[in-house]
């Protein structure tokens, strides 16, 4: 305001000068405002990407950069360090990447690398380094080298502004950015393979610990069932060979074959016993003319048998004591004077006919 | 509740029936042999049945218990007869060394009142597996 | 499974459900499959160390998962592995007729728990009966303990104690010589008949301590 003021040109001049100045820095803001802003999407872009795949990357950052920077032509190379030839490459401008490899180019890459900020290679040192450089490299480059973990593994370039302007110092700058974005893209990218490589890991062996479990499951089912067919089996066989025969109305049978052990007379005892109250059967007939060595436990076991029967209110009948096993019992002195014996299983029943008729025929006397 | 509860007698023609349930205490057992005679002393009573289906454990007393009832109704003139016993408490009995002399069993009540009713007017004849051989 | 390993598997169930739960479901298993009353001793300590596996592959917050790992360690260390499942014991006081029923009623279901036949579980409850009765008619109070024999050959031991007067004439009484004025005289040659072992320490100033066993096979 003071200037106005003034009047001289001198003053106008100065004035001038400022207005160019600030229109500068105005447009130096704006440009380092875009390419925050950009930066900033870039970064988005790549964490949401999570991009692992070093071409994707390499093909993202220079298409984000070109447009950004407004150029014809650019390129973002990842080079073997070694032999200096391009590995992945993500180009812009140019009909495939065999354009950008070589000799020749490989020189000018090495150049651009051995910096480590991006620069201006004007077109003629472009030329100098690089003869058989493609026409759109003419005009120079602006390229900066991508350094990860310190370490450069390749560069940035971009070519022929589509304003036909030079490179100013804002896209050096932007291009440092883009490179340090590039570099961190491709260090996550690592880390992400790694992290997904352990993720398969962990998954390999969780679905391994599952199916573990699923087949020692199956197993113990298998196991249990075997266990359960094994049981049965037992049973069945033990049922056999003691079976419960139901040989009339109200008439169960006990064959009883073989040896009897306590643990067998046991089972005998507890199976009769319960069939005599399911089947509420007024008469059981124990048959042994399978059993042909008695001692005194087993007669007791018998005894007992027919006694428990009683107290249910069944009448018991033994029948079929072999000659050899009456002697041992009258021998061992097991008194079976308060039981019925009779010969066989056949009079057993005859027996059990009989009293069941007296019965019916009391049950109509009283009535 | 061993001192109020009392085991209920039901008299069912010329029967009584006496269910006992779960578990017996002195105070009970005596109860009952009193109400039992009493019953049997006001008369018309021939027979006893005394359902043991209601009880899963049977000690030696229980059975002292229903064997001496069974003693007194006979020395009164009647008859008793357990019926429904457990097969497993009949199986535990007997592995005990026990019997139940004094009374005879039946599978159920129903065989219990019929075999009393078959007994009844014939006493002297003496029916049952045991006197027969 | 021993009383011990219930118990570590309720804590940890408690301390580190959620883990845990997830563990147990991607081993393919489920809490309502892991059966505590049909494990055998042992399979806790197995359980635990499946839990573990699981764990360090499921967990995916590390500082939570060492700690689960950490406690199931110690739990493992304080003796759920390889000890020995020790003896499960109940202990009824006796002081009137209803604990008889109590006493043999526990007695039973210990039995059906351990796999004894239906004949076996009323003959054992049968016993304590008689020794429960003894103690409430002769010795006025006294107690029962029912035991649960584990390790060794497996059964169940009844052990009935009293202060009261003793009993003199024992011998008389198991060789039944003795007339009973208020039983049948049959409550301990009964109970001796029924079962696999039966000891007794008694003399009239210390009273009487009874110990029988019936094994499962
Ligand atoms: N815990 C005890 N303390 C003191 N005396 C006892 C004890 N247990 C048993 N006795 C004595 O031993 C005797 C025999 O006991 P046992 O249980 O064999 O028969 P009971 O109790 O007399 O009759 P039952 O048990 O058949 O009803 C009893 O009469 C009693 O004198
Ligand atoms: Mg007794």
């Amino acid at each position: 305001m003071t200037l106005d003021n003034k009047g001289n040109d001198s003053a106008r001049d100065e004035r001038q000068r400022l207005r160019d100045r600030i229109a500068d820095l105005e447009l130096s803001l704006k440009r380092t405002t875009e390419g925050l802003q950009f930066q900033q999407m870039i970064m988005k872009t790549f964490t949401s990407l999570a991009l692992t795949d070093k071409g994707a990357i390499c093909d993202t950052i220079i298409s984000l950069v070109a447009s950004h920077l407004e150029v014809a032509h650019g390129g973002a190379m990842l080079l073997d360090m070694e032999s200096g030839s391009v590995v992945v490459a993500g180009q812009q401008g140019f009909s495939q990447p065999r354009e950008l490899d070589g000799a020749g180019a490989g020189r000018l890459w090495a150049s651009v690398m051995e910096e480590r900020i991006a620069r201006i290679i004007p077109g003629a040192e472009v030329a100098r380094l690089w003869p058989g450089r493609p026409q759109a490299l003419a005009g120079g480059v602006a390229a900066v080298a991508i350094d990860v973990r310190e370490r450069t593994v390749g560069l940035l370039f971009v070519a022929q502004k589509r304003s036909g302007d030079d490179f100013v110092a804002e896209d050096l700058h932007f291009m440092n950015t883009a490179s340090g974005i590039a570099a961190m893209a491709l260090t996550s990218a690592e880390a992400i393979t790694a992290q997904q490589e352990l993720f398969r890991d962990v998954e390999t062996q969780a679905a391994q610990a599952q199916r573990e479990a699923q087949e020692k499951e199956k197993a113990l089912k298998e196991l249990d069932q075997k266990l359960e067919i094994i049981g049965r089996q037992q049973l069945a066989i033990q049922e056999l060979s003691t079976p419960i025969l139901q040989l009339w109305d109200n008439v169960l049978a006990l064959p009883v074959i073989g040896v009897v052990d306590s643990k067998r007379s046991a089972d005998i005892m507890e199976r009769l016993l319960s069939e005599i109250t399911i089947k509420q059967s007024r008469f059981v007939i124990l048959d042994i003319t399978g059993v042909e060595v008695v001692d005194t436990k087993t007669a007791d076991h018998f005894i007992k048998v027919i006694k428990a029967a009683e107290l249910l209110g069944t009448r018991c009948i033994l029948t079929g004591i072999r000659p050899a096993v009456a002697q041992t019992l009258v021998e061992i002195g097991v008194d079976l004077s308060s039981i019925i014996t009779l010969r066989n299983l056949q009079d057993g029943l005859r027996e059990c006919l009989r009293q069941m008729a007296e019965h019916e025929e009391a049950a109509r006397a009283v009535r | 509740m061993t001192e109020t509860f009392r085991i209920p007698i039901i008299k069912l023609k010329d029967n009584l029936i006496v269910s006992i349930q779960g578990s017996l205490g002195d105070r009970l057992v005596i109860q009952l042999k009193e109400d039992i005679t009493s019953a049997i002393e006001r008369g018309g009573v021939r027979g006893l049945v005394i359902d043991l289906s209601g009880i899963d454990v049977m000690d030696s007393f229980i059975s002292r218990a229903i064997r001496d009832i069974g003693l007194v109704a006979r020395l009164m003139g009647v008859r008793a007869v357990i019926s429904g016993m457990e097969p497993m408490v009949a199986m535990t009995l007997v592995e005990m060394g026990m019997g139940l002399e004094s009374v005879k069993a039946a599978l159920n009540l129903e065989a219990a009142l019929d075999m009393l009713a078959r007994d009844a007017p014939r006493p002297l004849e003496g029916f049952g597996g045991k006197g027969r051989g | 499974m021993s009383q011990l390993e219930t118990e570590v598997l309720g804590a940890l169930r408690v301390a580190l459900s959620d883990i845990i739960a997830k563990s147990v479901y991607q081993l393919g298993l489920s809490w309502s499959k892991v059966d505590t009353h049909r494990m055998g001793p042992g399979d806790g300590s197995r359980l635990l160390a499946e839990l573990e596996k699981g764990i360090r592959i499921y967990a995916r917050d590390p500082a939570k998962r060492d700690a689960c790992v950490r406690r199931l360690t110690e739990l493992l260390k304080d003796g759920a592995a390889p000890r020995a499942e020790p003896d499960r014991r109940l202990v009824v006081s006796v002081d009137e007729e209803s604990d008889i029923v109590t006493a043999r009623g526990m007695g039973r279901d210990l039995c059906r728990e351990l796999g004894f036949s239906m004949s076996v579980q009323v003959k054992v409850a049968t016993a304590i009966s008689e020794l429960a009765r003894n103690i409430v008619q002769y010795a006025g109070r006294g107690r029962i303990t029912i035991t649960a024999l584990l390790n060794g050959r497996r059964g169940i031991e009844i052990t009935a104690y009293d202060e009261g007067p003793g009993i003199p004439n024992m011998d008389e009484i198991l060789n039944r010589k003795y007339r009973s004025t208020r039983g049948m005289g049959m409550g301990l040659v009964g109970t001796r008949n029924l079962m696999d072992e039966f000891e007794v320490r008694t003399g009239p100033r210390e009273g009487t301590v009874i110990r029988v066993r019936k094994y499962l096979s």
